[in-house]
Order: structure tokens, then C-alpha cells, then sequence
């Protein structure tokens, strides 16, 4: 019987014992608190019986903006500001001409390979994203600003392309661009685009995704899709629909959207997959396996092919407990096995 | 030419403050967060003082939003879902009105909760500059607005205006700025004591087009600085830019002051303030360019 990908989309919550002193450790000593809870999450993945389990839950990442940027030439660090109440992140100040300085994914991304056999993904933070998160001191408008980012990004999906070359893994890397910022200024949709090209441009063999959430803004962004020079979209949906059983339109509205993508590529060849979010990362509800297979089964109505849809959370879980997170993960799990027997038996 | 400062709205917390407020969140602070932001306001004082601030509005380090504190002061507000603050990556609580909003707990008689007062007055300090976001922007970013909200919102604002008293009142307006408005605004008290802010109102200047008896109207907007210097009793010139960490230059206050010069209401006067808020910006930032001393 055919089958639906189930695939992770980002970090996960760590352990204590990394999270508490992940910025006191010594480099080596948070190598390898980071490595025992990749391979821990790896485990917990497997058991959860999910197909492709991203890098696992990032956890040589302490959040995906400072991450990449630490990596990067030509961005200081003055100190944090605001994301919401007391929460704090720490927004890079670019000063000056950005060049990336050396890998920020290659030793997750080699520790992740050498302790899984299952399909891996790598998420790194999109260059309009990280763009609209820093302070722009140094380039004379926005667009300019993104490019710089594209082209760093663009030398990293190189040195993770060598790696990947150099596993002897069959089949494409798989790299998701996340671009949560990626639809919130209304007009600079050409921007997203050509930052976004730019970022993959002359690097083949590759499976390319991107990453949007919470957005009020899908019409719009289906409408650039057609112009975005990826094999596939993983979305949030499930934190904008009721948890009523059904594959009506009342039930599933947060699906209805779909149909704008659908319109989106109606003149379009460029077929991309969808990556449906069918778990709400921002609540400790457990969806049972019947919502998940609604959800599925009425994505799967606007689409209309099967091979077009790949099964995820809505985003990285990492606001849940573990226990939470893979709870959810194995409903997920189950749930789509019910609507695979719906759809393609 | 002298030149006075002054700062509005939030200013950021201090890497202390900030992990201090995590602790007590997660029930571990040693010691009480009351006499920590009271420590914490009394430095950003004695800071402003030192840098020659005339106006210091209250740092507003027990705020979370632009919104928060309101929800203790109005019945029929709630404090709803997390919002995208316009197109920053910065987000509030959205209002929500749930019922009649009515002024019913006085700040000045209930100073429990830190973080629900807008005015918290750890050492029993008279208020003299108050913050207030604007009502038509509370009432733009909540949800389910009824016919009868914005006279309610101004009722309760009038009510709460009068119980507090302040010397001064800052609105903050992060929308358009426009007549009806500043009429609305006008109609809570004596208008010489209010200052209205807007960092990016785009109308001031096509849609104001009278004189006003505010003591500063500031808007963000360069093509509408010149237009709101004319019409308020002091003049105000955003000048410091929370969106950017680099520090202005003394060319960059004199060019601007040699655009403007002929509009000011006094021009042997003037006050430099912030665009936005301070919180957009690092601390340590928001810090050097208040200590900026560049003015010729």
C-alpha cells in the first residue's frame, strides 16, 4: 500500500541537562550533552515511528536565529530585546559586509547522520527571516540586506551538500528553509522570493522546502509560490481549526486555505508537496488519531493527490514537554495510518 | 541652541531585571521583585537625570505590552492571544472586549500585582509623566469592538485620568494620527498636560489642520515633523531611532535641526526624543544614545 511521509519540522524541547547550562558548557562538554540528547530524541523518533525525523530537535541549537548569525561576519551582538512578555532573544546588529565565517550545521548535521538511518532534514533559518530579525545598520535597503544573507546561506547548503556526499546516503539532501518572518510585511513578497532563490541557486540534487507558521497572510504568499524554486511547502494549519471530528468545511477551516494554494498553481507546471500541519504545537491537547485522519482526508479532498501530501506538527514542538511532544508525534503517527487506509486502499 | 531630552514609552529591562522577572515567574527569585524594579527604576532615574533628560517618563519596567496593565484597571477588557506588534518580531496580548468597559480598580489603591499596574509606585512617588496607549489604537488592535466601545474606552480612560492625576500624560498612537483623534484625546482633560506620540503616523500633516493646545504632539514621520511642530505648545523632535543600534551623530541633530529650525514654537528650544519605543533596541544601546551629548 502506498504510504503518506511523516516528517518532524523543527527543535524540540531539551533536556535540563543541556538546556540549564547550554551557554556555560565548554564547547566539547556541550558536543556531547548535545549528542546524548540528539541520540535520545533519535531513539524517541524511532519509537514514535516517524519517517523523517529532521535533525533531532536541534539540539546543538540554542535558537535559530542566533544561531546562524553567530557564524556569520560582520553581525554584533549589543544584547537581547523583547519577543513577548519576558521572553528575550538576541537580535544581531549587522555593521557590516556579511560573509559566513565557518559551518553552523556540519557537526549536527554529521552526528545526526552517523546515528540514524532513517531520512533526515535539515531546517536552517531563511534569509528573509533573518533579514527582518536584524538590525540593519550597514546595507542601504532590505532586499540588499536579504541577498547578503541568501549568499551565506547558499555557502552553508554547500558544506552540508559535501557532508552529505561524503555519507554515501542515497537519494537528495533535504534542506527546509524556515522563513517564519517570511510573510509579515505585506509588500516585500518579491523579496522573500528572490532571497529564497538565491539561497539554493546552482545546487543540485537537493530536496528543498520551506517553512512558514502562524500567518495571516497565505492568499498572499500562495500567490509567490509559483515563483519559489522548491519541491515543497511544510505549513501550520492544525492551530487554526477546530478539534470537531469531520471532513467538513465547518469542522477543518483551517484547512480551507488549501484551496488559495491550489489556485495559486493552477496555471503553474512546478507541482510542489504540501506539508501538512496536522498538530497544534502551542497546545498540550493530544489530537486522537481520528481528528488527525479528518484533517488528512479533507486536505487530501482540495489537493486531490495523495502524492502531493506529507504528514507533520504544525511547527518545532519545543513549547511542549518531551512527554507531550511525542505523544502527539505518535498520534500523529497513527493517525495517518487511518487515513492512508481511507485514501489508498 | 539649547536642546532639552526626553524619553517615552518602554525602555528596555536590564539583563538583571530581565532574569530576575524569569526567576520570580518560575517561583526562584531570592528576595522580592518589587524591590528589584524599584532598584531598576531608580537607576534609570538617576541615569536620566545624569544624561540631562528633561522629561523621563516611567520606564514602564513592569509592563510586559503596551497593553497589559489595562486589563486589572477596565472590566470588559481581556487579555486575549499573542499578536504580531505591526511588523516587528515583538508581540502583545490582544484586547479583548468581553462586556462593558468600565474603570473600576484604581491603580494608586491596588499595587498587588506589579505586573498588572500600570503605575507601579514602589516608593510611594507622585506620578508625573503616565502612559497610555492611545484609544483608537487599543480599540483597533482588539477584538470584538461593539458600537458603543470607543465611548466606553474614553469614559473609562477620563475616569481613570481623573482618579491618578498626573503632571503629565503620554498617549501613544502606533497607527495614524488625525484630528478626530486628537479630539477624542482632548476631551480626557486638560490637553496642555498630554503629549501624543506617533512613530509612524502617515496623515498628520494632510489631516491636522489646526492649532491645538497640546503640550507635544510627535510624530515619527518626517514629512509630518514640520506640520506637528506648528501645532503643539512644545516642540518635540523625534530623534533617536529604536530600530537602529547605531548611535546618531552630532551631524545628523544639526542637519535635521537646520530643516526645521524656522517651525519650532520656540526657537531657542527645543527636546529631542526617541522614535519608538527603547524596547526594540538592546539595552546597553538604548543607553549610549540617551548618554549622547552631541548637540552643537
Amino acid at each position: 500500500m502506498e504510504k503518506f511521509i511523516t516528517q518532524e519540522i523543527g527543535s524540540l524541547r531539551k533536556p535540563e541537562y543541556l538546556s540549564t547550562r547550554f551557554h556555560k558548557f565548554s564547547e566539547s562538554e556541550r558536543s556531547e550533552k548535545a549528542g546524548k540528547a540528539a541520540k535520545e530524541m533519535i531513539e524517541r523518533f524511532q519509537e514514535a515511528g516517524i519517517d523523517n525525523l529532521g535533525i533531532a530537535g536541534e539540539m546543538f541549537r540554542w535558537e535559530m536565529y542566533e544561531h546562524l548569525a553567530k557564524y556569520i561576519d560582520g553581525i554584533k551582538f549589543y544584547g537581547h530585546v523583547r519577543s513577548f512578555d519576558n521572553r528575550y532573544y538576541l537580535k544581531g546588529s549587522v555593521a557590516s559586509d556579511l560573509n559566513l565565517r565557518e559551518s553552523p550545521h556540519s557537526e549536527e548535521f554529521e552526528f545526526v547522520l552517523n546515528n540514524t538511518t532513517k531520512d533526515v532534514k535539515v531546517p536552517i533559518t531563511g534569509p528573509y527571516t533573518m533579514m527582518d530579525w536584524s538590525f540593519n545598520d550597514h546595507y542601504e535597503k532590505r532586499d540588499e540586506l536579504a541577498m547578503a544573507f541568501a549568499r551565506a546561506i547558499n555557502a552553508e547548503i554547500k558544506n552540508l551538500k559535501k557532508i552529505w556526499q561524503r555519507s554515501g546516503r542515497s537519494g537528495p539532501l533535504q534542506i527546509q528553509i524556515d522563513e517564519p518572518a517570511g510573510t509579515t510585511h505585506k509588500n516585500e513578497a518579491h523579496i522573500l522570493t528572490d532571497s529564497v532563490n538565491e539561497s539554493i541557486k546552482g545546487i543540485s540534487d537537493c530536496e528543498f522546502t520551506i517553512h512558514v507558521c502562524y500567518t495571516s497572510g497565505y492568499p498572499e504568499f500562495f500567490k509567490s509560490v509559483p515563483d519559489l524554486r522548491l519541491h515543497g511547502l511544510n505549513l501550520e494549519f492544525a492551530n487554526r481549526d477546530s478539534d470537531a471530528p469531520g471532513v467538513n468545511e465547518n469542522s477543518r477551516k483551517g484547512y480551507i486555505f488549501l484551496k488559495n494554494y491550489i489556485e495559486a498553481l493552477e496555471t503553474s507546471d512546478h507541482k510542489m508537496f504540501m506539508g501538512l500541519g496536522v498538530v497544534d504545537v502551542h497546545r498540550d491537547f493530544i489530537e486522537p488519531p481520528e481528528l488527525i485522519r479528518d484533517r488528512i482526508l479533507f486536505a487530501n479532498r482540495i489537493i486531490e493527490d495523495p502524492k502531493l501530501l506529507r504528514i507533520n506538527p504544525d511547527c518545532g514542538l519545543r513549547t511542549r514537554s518531551i512527554d507531550t511532544s511525542f505523544r502527539k508525534l505518535r498520534n500523529m503517527v497513527e493517525g495517518t495510518k487511518l487515513a492512508q487506509e481511507a485514501i489508498f486502499r | 541652541m539649547k536642546y532639552d531630552k526626553a524619553i517615552f514609552g518602554i525602555y528596555p529591562r536590564s539583563e538583571n531585571l530581565r532574569v530576575s522577572i524569569g526567576r520570580h515567574e518560575r517561583g526562584k527569585l531570592d528576595g522580592s521583585i518589587r524591590d528589584i524594579i524599584a532598584d531598576e527604576k531608580r537607576k534609570f532615574y538617576d541615569f536620566a537625570r545624569k544624561s540631562n533628560v528633561r522629561i523621563a517618563g516611567d520606564p514602564l519596567f513592569n509592563w510586559h505590552d503596551i497593553y497589559r496593565p489595562l486589563f486589572s484597571l477596565f472590566s470588559g477588557l481581556e487579555q486575549g492571544e499573542l499578536h504580531r506588534y505591526k511588523e516587528t518580531n515583538t508581540f502583545y496580548r490582544k484586547p479583548k472586549i468581553v462586556g462593558t468597559i468600565e474603570f473600576v480598580n484604581d491603580p494608586l489603591k491596588s499595587q498587588r500585582d506589579e505586573f498588572a499596574t500600570p503605575v507601579y509606585l514602589p516608593d510611594g512617588n507622585k506620578i508625573e509623566n503616565f502612559f497610555l496607549p492611545s484609544p483608537k489604537c487599543l480599540l483597533a488592535d482588539s477584538e470584538n469592538v461593539k458600537s458603543d466601545s470607543k465611548v466606553n474606552l474614553l469614559n473609562a480612560y477620563r475616569d481613570l485620568l481623573e482618579s491618578v492625576k498626573p503632571k503629565t500624560t503620554v498617549f501613544y498612537e502606533h497607527y495614524d494620527l488625525d484630528e478626530a483623534l486628537l479630539n477624542d484625546i482632548a476631551s480626557l482633560g486638560d490637553s496642555s498636560t498630554f503629549i501624543v506620540v506617533t512613530p509612524e503616523s502617515n496623515t498628520a500633516g494632510k489631516n491636522i489642520n489646526k492649532e491645538s493646545n497640546f503640550k507635544g504632539i510627535v510624530s515619527g514621520n518626517p514629512e509630518d515633523l514640520e506640520k506637528n511642530l506648528t501645532i503643539s505648545k512644545e516642540s518635540f523632535i523625534p530623534f533617536w531611532n529604536c530600530k537602529k543600534t547605531s548611535i546618531e551623530s552630532k551631524a545628523q541633530v544639526n542637519n535635521l535641526l537646520d530643516r526645521i529650525k524656522n517651525k519650532l514654537a520656540d526657537s531657542n528650544k527645543y527636546t529631542i526624543c526617541n522614535t519608538d519605543f527603547f524596547d526594540f533596541l538592546p539595552r546597553d544601546i538604548a543607553d549610549k544614545k540617551i548618554a549622547f551629548d552631541g548637540v552643537a
